[in-house]
């Protein structure tokens, strides 16, 4: 009687939920236009059964879900013309079109229901309407994996094929059906036993429990199952060779440490401790409320550890109230119908951004943001930020595990090499990054974040753009990773019911809130119950992620798919009103290992020094042949200069100088942009993933870049320098060319930081070139070679003291125009014949030697002009400029590359 | 059986395709090898839509090269359209090949894109199929949207439109799904199952992972494992097929997926790959022996038939509409279009306009003519940098859809450049007068106007503005980063500028030789002709004192250039013929088919 009642309840329930799908309770409606949407989403409805049945090319159609509804001409016209819901294209013109092109992908509640009421394949059906499914499915994976056998010849006993999980999913869902039964009966016995509720509140309340014992139920279930998954594998694997036999071991002492350190957690870390003991009291309020001590015992059998707990999260900008449990061994699949959902998502878990509210807990205790970060390893989308092309595989990992790694690195190589041979890396190992596959960087960039051995392992869209079997490789070797007590969550979207069948946990997100949270198994009895179980030959993942999906592509069936998505996640809202038990309080995992201040350094000077090469060297070689070729062309042009112009009426000492300074370098500067931009286009992904700071990262890549832009200047000037030959006639030519050098090395070292200010100032490359163009013309305009210094208009005076030209050209002239270097250079000459006209007698006069001071007092070269100091020691303040000329526009660059992450993030706030 | 007008039959008759595999680079010889395609056949009809379904490496778009001519290497076996030899001119002028990226012209909108492709329709007939298409890929509501704010679901179904309004009788796609969201692909595959039975046009498309909801939209699916055919058929005889021969499929499975994996190496397991290996083979073998090779075409009204081609655009349209294309991206009312504007009209003359900052009020004594031999060598300089930086900033997307629709080809690189130029000239000549007249009070007095002094400044800075961009064209041919052909292009003006303009180095004081190769540049003729303008076109006012010396613009000029008295008429025509020649010589090295190097570079 009571069991009659319960079943009638249900079908109340069932029928009125189908009336009230078409039209949400939020959006009310005219009663016309509601009345023709619904006969629209009817005859959609029929279309599209028809035409599936058609393209699956069944011979005898199925019936249609409301019988032959035909739609009427008025209703039709009346939906076409509505000024909100009819097309609003020019496709409303071809009503076959409009019709076609708003074809629902997902069947109706009822339509599924009396679908699944067909006669299977299989040897016959079940007893009653819920276990008849099951039965067929069962039935059918029998026969698949007996055809399978036949035709293959192999024997049963034979090693692992394709489809071992196959089995394994029939064997497992044979067992519920009389577990659940005889769970349901008493679940609702004791229910019905309580004295104080009436009649009415009675089938009310033990509608409502029914789900939350059997989702309590599933999870014990579920972990006894994975127990003796676990056990099987065990068995399984030292079947196999020795390899196997050493793995086995190795996760066996992994096991034991995890349990020893379980028993022994009470004096563990006292993180959070206040606050994880009021959570405690508050329990025991709960539990003093009329909770049985049976109940508590059996909740405490089913936890394992370490779990996480997500409760109510909120993240900006898209989530809200997301709700999750997973426990060590699971594999948990987050399936989104955004990608920019699962990746909010995945990235709060893991830390990375901050959440609005609702609480993380994980064994019990709640977790900051920065806990969150050290507990956890997350894996990018390699879309997103992508792995530095110029390092190996191997040189990739060593450095990440220089900067993030387990607190025990005894074994870190041989664990580095277990890693690379079961990842399928070892054929790559010392190939650069640019050369590999998709799939093999996706499985290098889950390598690195396997080295740190974190208990919570986050992956975001590791397996989109990626072949089918390396899907499949992925997934298998990440169920194998958490069944070594450690939990694994990634965004999804299985392609095959297979690797949905590896998956034990799933989460479906719609719009930012939860439609369905909670085991895999019992994702298709959710959506069974709500009337939507998944047709025959379609993925459920697919299916099920159709069916949350807001269908934008008409107006009819936006509003049929929202009103749908409002209905699931309300009644998920309704199952899951109470927050669940939080977990006992336990120590938490280990921690992740992150280097410090010094590790971070060495790890950034291995990787430059390293980690790059070939390329790196490659690269650079390839700057210093442009460098020396550039400089042996100036060589030429200028070819001993002092010998070509002995009487200074030229101005080419000057124009060498200049060309030198200002004109020339333009090809290297621009190289120094390039190469300063894609370096850091890589750096940004290991900067956000907190692998280390951004100060340290530019102090090292400036100071590290130093000496081997020094040698690229060095080849850039000492063969134009040696072939112009300004220095061979001077009296100090043993010194002055060491000088010359000194000088202009630290002038170019100024000339690229300027470079790097601005490469780092504009996002870029061509803006960047064009501001340091302009703030290199202003500078060179008043250095004293463009402009006359007397022609320089009185408003650029004070330019003088910020232009490195201006300070160096007296300095490096002095001693071309010094009359003891005239002199050596002038008796070289052949002196031409000066006839001059005295009193009618031709007198053959000497050649003096020019006059090298008129010109520097011609042009305010002097050393008494100078702008920074007139005094004798003017070089020696020149030298002092250049070098902290260099270190400010060195921390400008510092402020600038710090201040660009609060604009990054203010953009990313503002998206 | 008589087949109507309209029915045409894609035919593929055991075709073995060879391939190399990519060497080291561009240096290396001949590489390896690789037999990618072992024997497949296909026949797709008119109105159907025909699925290739395979893992990376199965040979899906070695199959679309071969049937659409444009695969490199070894190829046996025959592609019939209506039992007549698929050639590559017939692909060309009656089928349509649809890659995955989506390259439009900025600026445009999506209307504009479809009109200015060209077509055998033209006039009103044109837009009513430009119409018909926007209606029929659901892009009405974005037709005047720019391609620039397109999402990547709009993109595609343009980049498919842009097929479709040349009315093909066979589309090829690649992978048309890839990187969209579930609810595009499904709108996709729906708008390609609906236009394939509206048109009559026959669809094969590649896909690598086929969603449950695709599967009632496709008529045909071929399985394909390193180029062997696992099945090739009907969608609805596959489920018969493979249950035939003992792979039911699965209530909970997706058809398509789970018969992709079957006809899949696992990669799992070394056991598990052997297994799968020997499977797949058995599969392949099996559908070769249940299915009689025929190599007789299945239409034989084709070989007495009017010939399928009725010709392609003329070369002086497909101009027309290059031609249209970039003065409708150059005056689009939108960012893109003022950007361009901006490049085209003021960047010269803004960038000039900075000189007056610094050379305002120079005299004729000694320091004024080293302060205008300073002013020259800047005027050199920036016009060559304005040249770089609009070049690298609106040609590379030219060349981009120029290396995608060789395949197709519509137009050669000539027509390309002729039609690039014939913007880009006018332009750069409005914008040298305007940058002469911002220029010419600083070298000039105002007082005295000279037009023949003018059209000299004129042909100097526009000379030097078109070389530039000539240059950066040339490099651009072969470099795949704008940034890396500027680096190119001032590496070699910057060694131009010192060796010939006379302004840091001069003419005399170089060697002999080196004096020769000057005449060689067109640095030497354009600052012959502003040394022209700022020295000898006019009187100088200066009086010489004790302390202001008062040089001879023939003895300055002898110095810096070697020539006191210089002709502007060879300078003249000089400067033009060196902007002239290096544009002649653009075309014609973009005419020469690409070595494999560039073209595998360029390729996406």
């Amino acid at each position: 009687m009571e069991l009659s009642n319960f079943s009638s309840g249900k079908k109340m329930s069932r029928e009125e939920r189908r009336y009230s799908v078409p039209h949400g309770p939020n959006t009310p409606l005219p009663p016309a236009a509601s009345e023709d949407l619904h006969a629209w989403s009817i005859y959609r409805q029929n279309l599209n059964s028809d035409f599936t049945d058609s393209a699956l090319g069944s011979s005898d159609k199925s019936p249609l879900p409301y019988g032959n509804f035909q739609l009427r001409d008025t209703t039709v016209q009346s939906i076409l013309n509505h000024p909100r819901y009819g097309p609003k294209s020019p496709l409303g013109s071809n009503m076959y079109t409009y019709l076609k092109f708003g074809l629902p992908r997902v069947f109706p509640p009822n339509a599924g229901s009396q679908r699944s009421h067909r006669p299977g394949p299989g040897p016959g059906a079940g007893p009653g309407h819920g276990h008849g499914g099951s039965s067929a499915l069962g039935g059918v994976r029998g026969r698949v994996n007996r055809a399978f056998r036949d035709s293959s010849g192999a024997p049963a006993g034979a090693g692992s094929s394709g489809y071992d999980s196959s089995d394994n999913e029939t064997t497992r869902s044979r067992v519920p059906p009389n577990l659940r039964k005889y769970r349901s009966e008493s679940d609702f016995r004791a229910i019905g036993g309580m004295p104080h509720s009436r009649p009415e509140s009675r089938a009310q309340i033990g509608g409502g429990g029914v789900p939350m014992a059997a989702l309590r139920q599933a999870n014990s279930r579920a972990s006894i199952a994975v127990g003796q998954h676990h056990h099987q594998m065990q068995q399984h694997q030292q079947q196999y060779g020795k390899h196997y036999g050493h793995r086995s071991h190795s996760e066996a002492d992994l096991l034991g440490a995890g349990l020893s350190q379980v028993d022994g957690g009470g004096g563990g870390m006292g993180y959070d401790y206040n606050e994880a003991r009021l959570y405690g009291s508050s329990r025991q309020y709960g539990n003093g409320n009329g909770h049985n001590p049976g109940s508590r015992k059996q909740s405490g059998m089913g936890l394992i550890y370490p779990n996480i707990q997500v409760h109510c999260l909120d993240v900006n900008p898209c989530l809200r109230g997301v709700s999750m449990q997973a426990k060590a061994g699971d594999l948990f699949a987050i399936m989104a119908t955004s990608q920019r959902e699962g990746s909010a998502l995945a990235e709060c878990l893991a830390g990375l951004t901050e959440r609005l509210g609702g609480e993380i807990l994980i064994n019990g205790q709640q977790v900051s943001r920065r806990g969150l970060r050290e507990l956890c390893s997350y894996v990018p989308a390699l879309e997103v930020s992508s792995l530095d092309p110029r390092m190996s595989v191997q040189c990739t990992l060593n450095f990440h595990a220089a900067l993030r790694g387990p607190i025990d690195r005894s074994d870190l190589e041989e664990r580095m090499d277990v890693l690379i041979e079961d990842l399928g890396l070892n054929t790559v190992r010392a190939s650069n990054v640019s050369t590999l596959t998709h799939s093999e960087k996706q499985r290098l960039s889950v390598a690195c974040q396997l080295l740190a051995q974190s208990s919570l392992l986050i992956l975001d869209q590791v397996t989109s753009n990626m072949d089918i079997f390396d899907t499949f490789f992925l997934v298998e070797y990440l169920r194998q990773w958490c069944s070594g007590g450690r939990i694994v969550i990634m965004t999804l979207q299985p392609p095959t019911f297979e690797i949905l069948s590896m998956c034990s946990g799933v989460l479906l997100l719609s719009g930012g809130r939860t439609v369905f949270s909670g085991s895999r198994a019992d994702l298709p009895r959710h959506m069974g119950e709500l009337g939507y179980p998944c047709p025959p030959f379609k993925n459920p993942a697919d299916y099920y992620l159709d069916l949350v999906t807001l269908d934008d592509l008409s107006a009819a069936a936006m509003l049929e798919s929202s009103a749908r998505i409002e209905s699931l996640a309300n009644a998920w809202d309704q199952i899951n009103s109470e927050p669940p038990l939080a977990a006992p309080p336990a120590s938490l995992p280990n921690f992740t290992m992150k280097a410090g201040f010094f590790g971070q350094i060495s790890a950034l000077i291995k990787r430059f020094a390293g980690y790059k090469q070939p390329g790196s060297l490659l690269t650079w070689i390839s700057k210093l042949i442009a460098a020396a070729v550039l400089s042996l062309f100036i060589g030429c042009i200028f070819w001993d200069v002092p010998a070509s112009d002995p009487q200074l009426s030229y101005h080419d000492r000057l124009g060498y100088h200049h060309c030198v300074m200002v004109l020339v370098y333009w090809p290297l500067v621009m190289l120094t942009i390039r190469d300063t931009q894609e370096d850091r286009r890589h750096a940004e992904r290991d900067i956000r993933l907190g692998l280390y700071t951004r100060s340290l990262y530019i102090i090292v890549q400036s100071l590290l870049g130093l000496f081997p832009s020094l040698c690229i200047w060095l080849a850039y000037l000492l063969p134009a320098h040696s072939m112009a030959g300004l220095y061979t006639y001077s009296n100090s030519s043993d010194t002055g060319i060491y000088l010359y050098m000194g000088y202009m090395l630290l002038y170019l070292t100024l000339i690229q930081t300027l470079a790097l200010f601005c490469a780092h100032l504009l996002p870029c490359k061509v803006s960047a070139s064009i501001v340091n163009g302009l703030i290199s013309l202003a500078v060179a305009a008043v250095g004293g070679y463009l402009v006359h210094p007397q022609n320089l208009a009185q408003f650029w005076s004070w330019l003088q003291f910020v232009s490195p030209e201006r300070w160096l050209l007296p300095v490096l002239v002095q001693d071309e125009y010094s009359a003891e270097t005239l002199s050596n250079s002038a008796g070289l000459q052949l002196c031409r014949n000066k006839q001059v006209q005295h009193q009618e007698i031709i007198v053959q006069q000497p050649c003096p030697p020019p006059n090298g001071t008129q010109v520097l007092v011609d042009f305010e070269l002097l050393p008494q002009q100078h702008v920074l100091d007139p005094t004798p020691t003017y070089d020696q303040t020149t030298s002092v400029a250049l070098v902290l000329g260099s270190v400010l526009v060195f921390c400008v660059t510092f402020i600038v590359f710090l201040c660009n992450c609060r604009g990054a993030c203010r953009r990313k706030r503002s998206r | 059986m008589k087949m109507i007008g309209s029915d045409y039959v894609l035919e593929a008759h055991n075709i073995f395709h060879t391939t190399e595999v990519d060497g080291g680079g561009c240096f290396n010889g001949a590489g390896n090898s690789a037999l990618v395609l072992k024997g497949v056949n296909l026949t797709v009809h008119s109105g159907e839509v025909m699925a290739i379904l395979g893992s990376k490496g199965s040979g899906k778009r070695a199959l679309l090269d071969v049937i659409s001519r444009r695969a490199d290497g070894a190829t046996r076996g025959q592609v019939l359209l209506n039992g007549s030899p698929l050639s590559k001119a017939l692909f060309q002028q009656r089928c349509g090949y649809v890659t995955q990226s989506c390259t439009f012209v900025p600026g445009l909108t999506v209307a504009q894109t479809l009109h200015y492709t060209p077509t055998i329709l033209s006039g009103y007939l044109k837009s009513s199929k430009v119409r018909q298409v926007l209606a029929d890929l659901a892009l009405s509501q974005v037709a005047h949207k720019r391609v620039e704010y397109l999402n990547i679901s709009e993109a595609r179904r343009l980049a498919i439109g842009i097929q479709l309004v040349r009315d093909p009788v066979m589309l090829l796609l690649d992978e048309p799904t890839h990187g969209l969201d579930p609810l595009s692909a499904y709108l996709l595959i729906s708008i390609l199952s609906n236009t394939a039975k509206k048109t009559g046009c026959g669809i094969l498309l590649s896909l690598e992972k086929p969603r449950s909801d695709v599967f009632p939209f496709l008529d045909r699916a071929l399985f394909l494992c390193l180029g062997g055919v696992v099945y090739s058929g009907g969608t609805r005889a596959m489920l018969e097929y493979f249950h035939g021969i003992g792979f039911p499929c699965p209530q909970l499975e997706n058809p398509l997926m789970y018969y992709l994996c079957l006809s899949t190496v696992d990669r799992r397991s070394r056991d598990r790959f052997l297994e799968s290996s020997q499977q797949i083979e058995a599969l392949v073998e099996r559908f070769s022996r249940e299915t009689p090779i025929s190599d007789a075409p299945l239409n034989n009204m084709g070989s007495g038939k009017v010939p399928l081609a009725y010709g392609k655009p003329g070369e002086l349209k497909v101009w027309v509409m290059l031609y249209l294309k970039l003065l409708a991206s150059t005056f689009s009312c939108g960012l893109v279009g003022m950007k361009t504007l901006f490049l085209r009209l003021l960047l010269l003359p803004l960038a000039l306009s900075i000189l007056w900052a610094f050379y305002t009020d120079v005299g004729d004594d000694s320091h004024g003519f080293f302060t205008k031999n300073g002013m020259i060598l800047n005027i050199l300089g920036l016009s060559y940098g304005c040249g770089i930086l609009t070049t690298i900033s609106l040609f590379p997307i030219w060349r981009k859809k120029f290396s995608q629709d060789t395949p197709e080809g519509l137009y050669s690189g000539t027509t390309l450049l002729i039609a690039y130029n014939s913007v880009s000239i006018p332009f750069s000549a409005v914008s040298a007068v305007i940058a002469s007249c911002v220029v010419y009070p600083l070298l000039l007095d105002v007082k005295y106007n000279n037009g023949t002094v003018f059209a000299y400044l004129l042909v100097a800075l526009w000379s030097s503005f078109v070389l530039a961009e000539q240059l950066t064209i040339a490099f651009l041919l072969v470099v795949k980063v704008p940034f890396n052909a500027a680096i190119a292009v001032t590496y070699v003006l910057v060694i131009s500028i010192a060796l010939a303009s006379g302004t840091v180095r001069s003419f005399k004081g170089l060697q002999p030789w080196l004096q020769d190769n000057t005449k060689g540049t067109h640095t030497r003729y354009a600052s012959s002709l502003l040394h022209s303008i700022a020295f000898q076109s006019r009187k100088l006012n200066c009086t010489p004192t004790a302390s202001v010396i008062c040089p001879k613009p023939a003895d300055f000029m002898h110095e810096r250039l070697g020539l006191p008295d210089p002709d502007e008429t060879i300078d003249v025509a000089a400067s033009c013929a060196f902007a002239v020649g290096l544009a002649a010589f653009n075309m014609l090295v973009y005419l020469f088919p690409m070595p494999r190097c560039v073209r595998q570079k360029f390729k996406d």
